[in-house]
């Protein structure tokens, strides 16, 4: 067998805090990348993916620094690499693509400055075989008519089409390694398909070897060989990508694969997560990583760093009890039915909802056109769609935070919409939110405690002595402890942010809560977390619920009807299961169909992974 | 589903306040002290001089060093060091009063201007009028009405800081009120008056504190060019710019004339820039 294209041998990265102490942010990572390879670092947030992947190019941010280990390239060692020497690496031997595809071209150059910058950085002295390659590249990353395109500006351009030209960009230097970053994280999921089939095609024709790095174990299943699993800024578990997806062998991948929601989970069932918050990597780490929150944890799991080791001949895993068991993991259990109560009587109702956003001088927008929908009391309607579907424009204006242009909001029969004053005032006590971003959602300056209690104050709820107790019973319903009132948000994960937005929405007894994404920033074991919160405090205080969702699969199982919408319109209504098992529009089986799924559907369809490794 | 928080240990050092730890770094320390020195001998400049600022003796430009005269005499007899320092207490006199007027008239238009869009259109054009004029043609215009002495130094300086206060609260003001925590008080009921003195302004503020070590740092330039070119304070009370505009014809012969009010005016800006560089490292993390 040749030498591997690249390989990592206990790679450390630490970055300096501001207080002065050390984040250990990877430790003793060790991977090979074979020519061709296509390879997936998957983990959720704080996991060390994205530093791993920056450190093999020395392009650490801030105070990062490399402080231990090897990365070769070739045999060419680049951790002590000088900077001329790295500038010919960079973008020649590894191309990168990046998360956001919005930011990431510079508006004023026109997409063909773009690519001729990157080819002259190359050292393509002649103008006219530069635009030649240019023209040659988009027609590989699949833009359609690439001499006329070439003059456009970023701006003309889609979101997944965007992402191609900075795939395109990466590809120029007819690279050895593609480094791609999330890259398909900013897209909606049907152009997201669109873009990782072109990756996979890429990787096949010109034997570029793929570095794939991502949260999505969806994305892991439909593009690559093999898969790299981090925790905790460690690799816990190393295989081909349709061993370690089907028959796991470290509990993190275990837990973090059942965690994924799966579209073929009936409506009504809990999602299944993994208890506990990731580890604090500034604290010095002993054991194993995973060890705080793993069911299966012995004794010594939390005293000896378990070294990765071979469990078959191609699967790898720090798992000590695991290396001894030589068996993978039993599958999890199937989820468990919810005992739910059945709605109650209708209490919120929409009709006809109009919303148009105009700008001085440009088209307006239509935001909503025409939504019409109700909701019961104890009642979960989900609602799905992509970016720019409205569906948030929804959630503000049944929450009352922007006014509608037409049509009419009934609470419990009387018409809501655009309430005086006084009415105002009744209908926020009875419709609160949840909003998607749990860390911008909170007021930095103030408290927990402050932040919980400023519903309370605002509907005068009791007298300024008892609120202080009403928090701590709040915060207690959305499982936190009562001492975190006087702790400001940001010393909380994301997580337990969006538990102190459930805490506030819940302060004034509401009947309606309007959930706008309240998962979507959080990582998979995360999220299951708070979406059983929400079930439990719909069942306990019969709330109704809407569950604004672009994950089909979350929104199936939490929800008992679901509407799909576009552009504005809802689409397609129906019972959850019903409409997900027999979908009618055609705009709702392309979502179905564009879910990416965690099973290695690849490894049925292509020659099988393993085979693609030996040879 | 169980109780998550608080599970950690508390960190070993409990979180000080922002401003605290910015003024707690080698930057912030050089430059508090550099700008106490300066105040402190403003403060007891009638402790120290030893003479009265326009008390004259026989001898007239004497060197530093002359017994009874430390930093010697300038053309008139009169002790430098009693200059100096009474010139250093007019100036803080002057500035500290002048530049909070300018913040607060800034803030209280910026706050206007975010109230109404009538009024935000006026008070922006009024900004880009002051904004027209430099800050001495500005000095000139005013001293021209009122004529020279305190009072127009003071309005001429607050004058000049109104529209940096007020363009930076009034972007500060409409960054925050775009932010989700803001819709989540509105949805949550919270009044738009608490919503401002709760949830914007505290969140708004942060630029301003830099934007007053910078402003002081204008303000003795402004006052100093003003006495410089005589429609600052009026003579025989002495100010900086005073003392150095006074030793300008006998630079080449006593050049200790104009050594005080330099390194004083020195000091000064540079105490009050690191200070305000300190601070703005720290917001902007």
């Amino acid at each position: 067998m040749t030498t591997p294209l690249l390989e990592v041998q206990g790679l450390d990265v630490e970055f300096t805090t501001p207080g002065g102490g050390s984040l250990h942010a990877v430790r003793d990572v060790s991977f090979t990348l074979r020519r061709g390879e296509t390879l997936a670092v998957v983990g959720e947030s704080g996991s060390g993916k994205s530093t791993t992947a920056l450190a093999l190019l020395r392009m650490l941010p801030g105070t990062g620094r490399i402080t231990g280990g090897s990365v070769r390239l070739n045999g060419e060692e680049l951790t002590t690499a000088g900077e001329e020497r790295l500038r010919a690496v960079r973008g020649a031997r590894i191309g990168m693509v990046f998360q956001d595809p919005m930011t990431a071209l510079n508006p004023v150059l026109t997409i063909g400055r773009h690519l001729d910058e990157v080819l002259r950085a190359h050292g393509e002295r002649d103008g006219r075989t530069r635009r030649a390659r240019a023209v040659e590249l988009l027609r590989l990353v699949g833009i359609p008519d690439p001499e006329r395109r070439l003059g456009d500006h970023p701006h003309r351009f889609s979101g997944g089409q965007r992402q191609r030209v900075l795939i395109a960009m990466a590809l120029a230097g007819e690279p050895d390694v593609l480094l791609a970053d999330e890259p398909t994280t900013a897209l909606d999921a049907t152009v997201q398909d669109q873009i990782l089939t072109l990756l996979g095609e890429l990787t096949r024709t010109t034997g570029t070897a793929l570095v794939l790095i991502t949260h999505n174990m969806g994305v892991v299943a439909r593009a690559c060989d093999r898969v790299l699993v981090m925790y905790g800024g460690t690799v816990v578990e190393d295989g081909p990508t349709a061993d370690v997806l089907t028959r796991p062998r470290h509990p993190y991948t275990a837990g973090l694969l059942a965690a994924v929601p799966r579209l073929s989970a009936p409506s009504g069932t809990r999602l299944t997560g993994i208890p506990g918050t990731p580890p604090d990597l500034a604290l010095p780490l002993t054991g194993c990583a995973f060890a705080a929150r793993c069911a299966l944890a012995e004794e010594r799991c939390h005293t000896t760093a378990p070294p990765l080791t071979a469990v078959t001949d191609t699967v790898r895993a720090a798992c000590l009890p695991a290396a001894e068991r030589g068996e993978p993991l039993p599958p999890p259990p199937p989820p468990a039915k919810i005992d739910r109560p059945a709605p109650g009587a209708v209490v919120l109702t929409a009709e006809g909802l109009r919303k148009t956003y105009r700008s001085r001088g440009r088209r307006s927008f239509t935001a909503l056109d025409g939504v019409s929908l109700t909701l019961a009391a104890g009642e979960t309607l989900g609602i799905v769609g992509e970016s720019g579907s409205g569906k948030s424009t929804l959630a503000r204006v049944l929450a009352h935070a922007h006014p509608s242009d037409g049509g009419r909001i009934l609470l419990d029969g009387e018409d809501v919409t655009r309430p005086g004053r006084k009415e105002l005032h009744a209908v926020r006590r009875r419709v609160q939110m949840v909003f998607q971003d749990p860390y911008a959602s909170l007021n930095p300056r103030m408290t927990v405690g402050e932040i919980v209690a400023e519903p309370l104050r605002a509907f005068g709820i009791g007298t300024p002595a008892d609120r202080a107790g009403r928090v701590a019973e709040l915060l207690r319903l959305v499982g936190l402890d009562p001492a975190a009132a006087d702790r400001h948000p940001r010393s909380f994960s994301g997580g337990q942010r969006q538990r102190v937005g459930i805490a506030r929405a819940l302060a004034p007894g509401p009947d309606v809560l309007i959930c706008d994404e309240p998962v979507s920033a959080l990582d998979v074991s995360v999220q299951a977390q708070i979406v059983g919160l929400l079930t439990d405090l719909q069942r306990d205080l019969g709330l109704a619920l809407v569950f604004i969702a672009h994950d089909l699969a979350v929104v199936r199982q939490v929800s008992h009807r679901i509407a799909v919408m576009h552009e504005g319109r809802v689409v397609e209504t129906g019972d959850a299961d019903d409409l997900c098992e027999h979908p009618r529009d055609p705009y709702t089986r392309a979502l179905l169909a564009a879910a990416p799924e965690p099973v290695p559907l690849a490894a049925v369809r292509v020659p099988a992974p393993a085979e693609a490794v030996s040879a | 589903m169980t109780t998550l928080a608080a599970a950690k240990p508390a960190p070993a050092r409990k979180p000080r306040h922002p401003y605290r730890a910015a003024l707690a770094t080698a930057r912030g320390r050089t430059g508090l002290a550099l700008v106490g020195l300066v105040v402190l001998a403003g403060l007891l400049a009638p402790l120290l001089a030893g003479h009265g600022p326009t008390d004259q003796s026989a001898l007239a430009l004497a060197g530093p060093g002359t017994p009874g005269h430390p930093l010697g005499t300038d053309d008139l007899g009169r002790d430098l060091l009693a200059r100096l320092l009474h010139g250093i207490r007019a100036d803080l006199g002057i500035i500290a009063v002048a530049v909070p007027l300018g913040a607060a008239v800034g803030c209280l238009l910026a706050l206007a201007a975010a109230a109404h869009p009538v009024a935000d259109t006026v008070v922006q054009r009024a900004f880009d009028l002051i904004l027209a004029f430099p800050g001495l043609i500005l000095a000139l215009a005013v001293t021209a009405v009122l004529g020279p002495g305190r009072l127009p130094v003071i309005l001429v300086i607050a004058l000049a800081e109104v529209p940096a206060f007020g363009r930076l609260l009034r972007t500060g003001i409409l960054v925050q009120s775009g932010r989700e925590y803001v819709t989540a008080a509105r949805v949550g009921g919270t009044s738009g008056g608490r919503i401002l003195t709760r949830h914007i302004l505290p969140n708004a503020a942060d630029p301003l504190v830099v934007q007053i070590a910078v402003s002081l740092t204008v303000a003795v330039f402004l006052e100093g060019a003003m006495s410089f070119l005589g429609v600052g304070v009026r003579p025989p009370e002495p100010t900086l710019g005073a003392v150095l505009s006074q030793s300008m014809p006998y630079l080449a012969q006593a050049p200790h004339f104009a050594a005080g009010p330099l390194v004083t005016v020195t000091t000064l800006v540079l105490g009050l820039s690191l200070t305000a560089e300190a601070l703005n490292r720290e917001i902007r993390r």
